[in-house]
């Protein structure tokens, strides 16, 4: 386990790397002009090369590479150029709007995933099978972003039953900072009222993202359910006189859920970005509409560190489900 | 007729792909010939005219017809996805060839690259480069293809690991053919089989992403009729004239699901140890 986390590790160093050097070329090597953008369009010649001097921009690339790299050893991001606030500053007061969306999202996703899945599985065939493989089929085609509009035509617009956007209602604070999720931090408190308020916020966003991204994971549960269900094993544990309930559940599904966890991992990458858009539509004051403006004001060291904690999180969440995986599955454990 | 039963239409999914694509084709043929207006035409007394009998699909906040820009748009949003998937296809297929067959040094640089390019949210990738070349239809094809060449770069590498261990590579090596007449005459057409139904359900992923760079301001640009553009515009006359948002967004979806139908179809037909994966 120590070799594997060690090994993980220095990819993880690679990684980071490799994505500081796509970035920070891509974003330098612009025809459009950050040091104009910064000092603004009524800037006068010298005004702006005094901006870019200022920021920096006048060195050599690889200079500047080099800095921000050391930077970036102290948590050190260097500043936004639109705010003037350091970057790291800007991204973790809107890190834990956006994790609460997606965690809240990917949770959902999955126990919604397993669910479907094993019911289709188990029903072989039968109408309901067919209609949660209609919805999964249908679920990969459905572009999120649109899904997410009607949601809010029919349950804010037509029904009232739901906000349009937002995390609480446009003058109510949120609870005192713990963790930075709403809903966890009001439960903490004791503030229901509040809890209730921002889960309801909550609803719309997560509903987009989890259907849009429940197909296909919904899909391969019902594959390898129906796999394992194929396997001697099953069949000695069936003739043994076991109940069909444990059967599937502690023998079947306990196997059937080690790819899904890899697929999980997979899908948060895509779940992640796609809230770029989400964010957008419901105003949700998060890491997405950020980087979204960050790249239309080109604020390039922002749009770095955007990008950099965002591959950061992605490969978080894939190692935590590369160790889930070990502790259930003990032939990875061995290998 | 029984290859076209066996890859187009072997069960009801099947079907319904294989009849939905080519529904779509001929929406794209058709359809700009079947209207007679235009898609750019700006009507300031037919603004957002509900859909009926003058306009099927309604107009726009300019009173342009939207059955206009939906028909004329296809070209914009199918040859996006097209050229995104190819392109993508294309030179993940080099890529995987030559790590494939080469192996040792080669086939470590090039899988790593591969790996930085999938350990961060690909849409994030692409918007940093829509930024640094500049929003449009290019820059979007561009920057998705950029980043989705190393799905098919891993898959055609695992294919090519196997295949030149096979006895007819074995052979060509031995009457001297070049390693790369080997890898391009020899290798790669066996890998189509997989690569094929990849790319025709590669198309409606792309179509999803690159109307979403519309959407977000990054990809096509209005008066263009790209479909992510239309809905994007759309989205703010939602409340008033929701059949702006919704009809282009039907498209799309119709599009992704005949594609995604007809390559799990392909895929089936050609690699049925793969069925219901």
């Amino acid at each position: 386990m120590a070799k594997f986390l060690a090994k993980r590790f220095l990819s993880l160093i690679f990684v980071v790397i490799g994505i500081t050097l796509i970035v920070f070329f891509a974003t330098h090597c612009l025809p459009a002009d950050p040091a104009r953008a910064a000092a603004g369009p009524s800037a006068s010649k010298e005004q702006v090369e005094e901006k870019r001097a200022e920021l920096g921009l006048d060195k050599p690339v690889y200079e500047q590479y080099i800095s921000y790299m050391k930077g970036l050893l102290h948590f050190d991001m260097g500043k936004s150029y639109k705010s003037k606030q350091p970057v790291t500053k800007e991204i973790s007061t809107r890190l834990a709007a956006t994790m609460e969306l997606t965690i809240s999202s990917l949770v959902i996703f999955f126990i919604l995933a397993l669910l479907l899945g094993s019911i289709a599985a188990l029903k072989r065939n039968k109408l309901v099978d067919h209609m949660i493989r209609f919805f999964s089929v249908a679920s990969m085609a459905v572009p999120p972003y649109w899904l997410a509009l009607i949601l809010q035509y029919v349950f804010y617009f037509k029904a009232s039953l739901m906000p349009a956007g937002y995390r609480l209602p446009v003058g109510v604070a949120g609870p005192d900072t713990i963790t930075g999720f709403y809903l966890l931090d009001s439960a903490l408190q004791g503030n229901w009222e509040l809890f209730f308020l921002s889960g309801k916020h909550l609803v719309l966003p997560v509903l987009s993202l989890v259907i849009g991204y429940c197909g296909i994971t919904t899909r391969m549960m019902r594959t390898q359910l129906l796999q394992e269900l194929r396997q001697d094993y099953i069949r000695t544990a069936r003739s043994k006189g076991l109940l069909e309930r444990p059967v599937i559940l502690r023998h079947a599904m306990k196997n059937a859920i080690s790819p899904i966890l890899t697929m999980l991992g997979m899908q948060a990458g895509g779940m992640i970005g796609g809230t770029v858009l989400i964010e957008k539509i419901f105003s949700w004051p998060g890491l997405g509409s950020y980087a979204l403006e960050s790249i239309l004001s080109m604020d390039l060291l922002v749009i770095a560190g955007i990008t950099m904690v965002m591959a950061i999180i992605f490969i978080l969440i894939n190692l935590i489900v590369d160790i889930s995986y070990i502790l259930i599955d003990p032939r990875v454990r061995l290998s | 007729m029984k290859t076209i039963k066996k890859y187009f239409f072997r069960d009801i999914p099947s079907a319904m792909g294989t009849i939905i694509s080519l529904g779509i084709i001929l929406f794209m043929i058709i359809g700009p010939a079947a209207t007679k207006y235009d898609p750019l035409e700006v009507d300031m007394g037919a603004k957002l005219v509900a859909p009926g009998a003058s306009h099927i699909f309604g107009t726009d906040e300019m009173g342009r017809d939207l059955f206009s820009r939906l028909a004329y748009g296809s070209w914009y949003s199918m040859g996006t996805a097209l050229a995104v998937v190819l392109l993508a296809a294309a030179f993940g297929i080099v890529a995987g060839g030559i790590a494939g067959y080469a192996g040792g040094g080669v086939y470590n640089v090039l899988m790593r690259i591969c790996d930085v390019f999938l350990s961060f949210p690909q849409i994030f990738l692409a918007m940093i480069i829509a930024a640094a070349i500049g929003a449009g239809i290019g820059p979007t094809i561009f920057a998705l293809a950029v980043s989705w060449w190393p799905n098919y770069a891993r898959m055609v590498r695992g294919m090519v690991i196997v295949i030149k261990e096979k006895l007819y590579v074995e052979s060509a090596k031995s009457i001297g053919m070049h390693p790369v007449r080997i890898i391009f005459r020899i290798i790669i057409p066996q890998t189509m089989s997989m690569v094929i139904p990849q790319i025709t359900m590669g198309i409606g992923n792309a179509l999803i992403a690159a109307s979403g760079f519309s959407f977000i301001g990054l990809g096509a640009q209005m008066p263009t009729p790209e479909w992510g553009a239309m809905i994007s515009q759309g989205s703010r006359y939602v409340f008033n004239a929701p059949y702006y948002v919704v009809i282009p967004g039907i498209f799309i979806f119709l599009s992704v699901l005949g594609f995604s139908l007809l390559g799990d179809s392909l895929q089936e037909a050609t690699n049925p140890e793969l069925k219901n994966i």
